[in-house]
């Protein structure tokens, strides 16, 4: 594997340049932040905006604030993975870059490797500062939540969004459009959420990973190490099809 | 507790919030000001949209509009 490190780098300083790290930070963090907002305070907003409707909501809880951050930051999370990924090796074939780094002594294994790398890294990255603003949101506006839960929830989180990039990738070293491979890799993410709400095959799907998370917070004990299982071999999948693919190209 | 004082009180938790939309917004501007060509050739309608369209905006354009 060679070239690892040299192509990580390389890979983080165009994150930064192309702006990929400050989208996906800034949008998982406006999320993180409005979740509690607006749970604690849509129904004062509504009131300021006019109207003298009597909305009779009940007060809205820590855990819900909580579960409902990581329903969201799931959803808007595969949209910004499949948004930043979706050109990630057809752009680089079409202009010319991909022939150009791998003419170096480095190997395609780690061309994908550390895209894999970086893109992962910026998630998890962005996806800390958003869950910290989130939860301090949370206890100062709505109350005390279970912590240790709420990391796990992230930690799962991290994994499905570690499954979406793995998906795109492959997708984007097989179509050389990027709305081709993006479109794709919604269908993917859609269908699965899908079949999640079937028995049996459902808890098998990576949707599993975030209401495993959710349940946490309300104290459910069933866990979905079916759906941990799975997500390592859709990911471990995608990575051979994708370096399959890279290995019989003409670049 | 009137409007007033309900808006004051909220106030302060939207800033962030707003802070972060405008980085957004002005490192999209800044990028569209300082490119020479972009997608489409039409910089006018590239800073409606991303001055218009909240948060997504700006990140279409950082993730299209760019032409290097």
């Amino acid at each position: 594997m060679s070239g690892l490190g040299a192509l990580i780098k390389k890979e983080l300083k165009e994150q930064l340049k192309t702006y990929r790290f400050l989208i996906i930070a800034i949008v998982l963090l406006i999320f993180g932040l409005m979740t509690p907002l607006m749970l604690k305070y849509l129904p004062e907003i509504l009131k300021i905006a006019g109207e003298d409707i009597i909305i009779d909501i009940p007060p809205a809880t820590a855990v819900q604030a909580l579960t409902e951050y990581a329903d969201t930051i799931a959803q808007m999370g595969v949209l910004i993975v499949v948004l930043v990924t979706m050109g990630a090796i057809s752009r680089e074939i079409d202009k010319g870059t991909a022939a150009m780094v791998l003419s170096k002594p480095v190997s395609r294994e780690a061309f994908i490797l550390a895209k894999l790398f970086t893109l992962s890294t910026s998630f998890v990255v962005a996806l800390v500062l958003a869950s910290i603003a989130c939860y301090v949101y949370t206890v100062i506006l709505l109350g005390e939540a279970d912590i240790t839960a709420f990391i796990a929830l992230n930690g799962l989180l991290i994994l499905f969004f570690i499954v979406a990039i793995s998906v795109t990738l492959l997708l984007s070293s097989v179509f050389k459009s990027q709305l081709a491979a993006g479109g794709l890799a919604l269908v993917f993410f859609v269908g699965q959420a899908v079949i999640a709400n079937l028995p049996k095959i459902g808890e098998y799907m990576p949707s599993g990973l975030v209401s495993w998370g959710t349940g946490l917070l309300t104290g459910d004990t069933a866990s979905a190490w079916g759906a941990v299982r799975m997500s390592l071999a859709i990911i471990i999948a995608c990575l051979y099809l994708t370096w399959l693919r890279m290995r019989n190209k003409e670049l | 507790m009137d409007n007033l004082d309900t808006f004051t009180e909220i106030l302060p938790f939207f800033i962030p919030l707003l802070i972060l939309q405008l980085a957004l917004m002005i490192v999209a501007l800044v990028d569209l000001i300082k490119r020479q060509r972009v997608r489409g050739d039409n910089k006018v309608l590239w800073a409606l949209v991303i001055v218009l369209v909240n948060i997504i905006g700006p990140v279409v354009y950082l993730i299209f509009g760019r032409e290097e």
